[in-house]
């Protein structure tokens, strides 16, 4: 079977600092990935490799087959940040408004919105349980609702692949949970998920790979069945209990 | 009413009217984006070259649209010098437009012609400068309505606006030269001290108001061309700068709808 993503020999260092060492990998499409590892083992850098925000040195990254750097398809991929609910929250922007601008890749430059977009954004919108707060300013949502409508423009424009940075850092349990209940309906709604995350115990019922970077060691990659039956917590460390 | 029968205040009014539509359209942005300076920047630049058209017996105005230009590609060159500190760059390029506007403008024989391009004026608006108007007003306008979702895109998340494919640089560039000659066109009517101030109050009023991105973007509209009527009538009337009249009818409906500040 065709890899979504396959990421061969990846190496990166900063001008100070080696990052990633020889990282390599694969995921199907419908896959749930958790990307560990404790602070600076280069989890954001890794998915910046993947995004072609950061230029790829050393080894390979291809997504559906095509080498990353000429991936074309943007619309296929999306992103939520870690800084995402950092935006300027009196922007005077409603949640529409947000999520429509995750159909730019689909619809391109200098384009205006029909009504084929609007059902777009509504059906985003019911996915993840915001259509009621469609006009609420994004600025006024707690953190759990903003990052729901960040989810929202991610899945909008119907891509193969979400990557996500950190979506619970900044929220409450209750809601960390709620989002990681959501991105695991998606993933059985067929959307290949990648998510950084240091709230593993949210996120591991959800997950079917966990991807494990460590500081000068090669990365290991695990079933998150496999990765329970060897309670690997005991040596991540890590501020909540699998 | 009779005051409409004159040509130079039909002239003032529509020119009015067209630099209040285009001011907030590109005050929203840069206001949004909080890089209100910039409009300061240019503002002063613009002045430059009416000193230096005027010095030269040159047109002022095509050379406040030159000085302005050069100073928006200025702001950007100097930015690279200063990454962390972008206001760095806004701000050197304000103090040159100040520095050569002083300079020059004292060595201006026709010192009242210098000074309705600071605070503008009603009389000075010839017939071709209101057709200049139009064709940049409409030209504005335009760009303002294509580039619609990428402006929001850009002024709400650069960052993933760029990841989306939306050419962030290009559209900086084309948006900053659209501010550069907004700026130094009107100059004649509002004023090149007040003109900033014009594409920053009404889009602050609107802040206070809106519920949404578009309704700003409209009420800050309506807001400018509120406050230029207002503010050209009194001008009219009372015989003073209408630059600082139509401000003035700005901030002072900013502080009737500061109570009504949305929660």
């Amino acid at each position: 079977m065709l890899m979504i993503l396959e990421v061969k020999n990846v190496s990166f260092d900063y001008p100070d600092k080696n990052i990633l060492k020889d990282v390599s990998f694969g995921i199907e499409k419908g896959d749930f990935l958790c990307i560990l590892g404790s602070n600076g083992t280069g989890k954001s850098t890794l998915l910046k490799l993947i995004l072609n925000i950061l230029k790829l040195r050393r080894g390979e990254i291809f997504i559906n087959g095509i080498p990353s750097h000429k991936y074309k398809n943007r619309g296929s991929i999306s992103y939520v940040s870690q800084k995402a609910t950092g935006f300027n929250q009196d922007f005077p922007a409603t949640v529409y408004e947000v999520v429509s601008a995750g159909l730019y890749p689909s619809c391109g430059f200098m384009r205006f919105f029909g009504k084929r977009e609007k059902l777009k954004v509504y059906k985003a919108l019911k996915k993840v349980g915001i259509y009621n707060l469609r006009n609420r300013l994004v600025g006024r949502l707690s953190g759990g609702q903003q990052q729901r409508v960040f989810i929202a423009k991610a899945i909008v424009s119907e891509p193969d692949i979400i990557i996500l940075d950190e979506p619970t850092v900044g929220v409450d349990v209750n809601a960390a949970d709620s989002i990681c209940c959501l991105l695991g309906d998606l993933n059985l709604q067929g959307y290949t998920i990648i998510m950084v995350t240091h709230d593993l115990s949210s996120v591991i019922h959800h997950s079917n790979k966990i991807l494990m970077l460590t500081e000068n060691e090669p990365c290991i990659m695990y079933d998150t069945e496999d990765f329970l039956k060897q309670n690997i917590s005991a040596y991540y460390h890590h501020h909540r209990e699998v | 009413m009779e005051i409409f029968t004159y040509g130079f205040i039909q002239r003032a009014f529509l020119v009015g009217m067209l630099i209040s539509v285009i001011t907030p359209l590109i005050g929203n942005t840069i206001v949004l984006k909080r890089l209100s300076a910039i409009g300061d920047a240019l503002s002063h630049a613009s002045l430059a070259g009416v000193a230096i058209g005027l010095f030269a017996s040159i047109n002022p105005i095509g050379c406040a649209v030159v000085f302005s230009c050069l100073a928006a590609l200025a702001i950007e060159y100097f930015r690279r010098f200063f990454p962390r500190y972008s206001e760095i760059s806004t701000a050197v390029v304000l103090s040159v437009g100040v520095g050569l506007a002083a300079v020059f403008s004292s060595l201006v024989n026709n010192a009242g012609s210098f000074g309705s391009f600071l605070f503008g004026s009603v009389a000075a608006i010839s017939p071709r400068e209101t057709a200049v108007v139009a064709v940049v007003s409409a030209i504005v306008i335009i760009m303002c309505l294509l580039l619609y979702r990428e402006l929001f895109y850009i002024a709400f998340d650069e960052e993933g606006a760029a990841l989306s494919g939306v050419k962030v640089k290009t559209i900086n560039f084309v948006f900053t030269l659209m501010t550069a000659v907004a700026v130094s066109i009107s100059a004649r009517t509002v004023g090149a001290l007040v003109i900033s101030s014009l594409m920053v109050v009404p889009v602050a009023c609107a802040l206070l108001i809106s519920k949404s991105y578009k309704a700003n973007v409209l009420l800050s509209v309506i807001f400018a061309a509120v406050f230029t009527f207002f503010g050209l009538l009194i001008s009219c009337f009372l015989d003073v700068a209408p630059g600082g009249a139509i401000v003035l009818c700005g901030v002072f409906a900013m502080g009737l709808l500061l109570p009504f500040r949305k929660k």
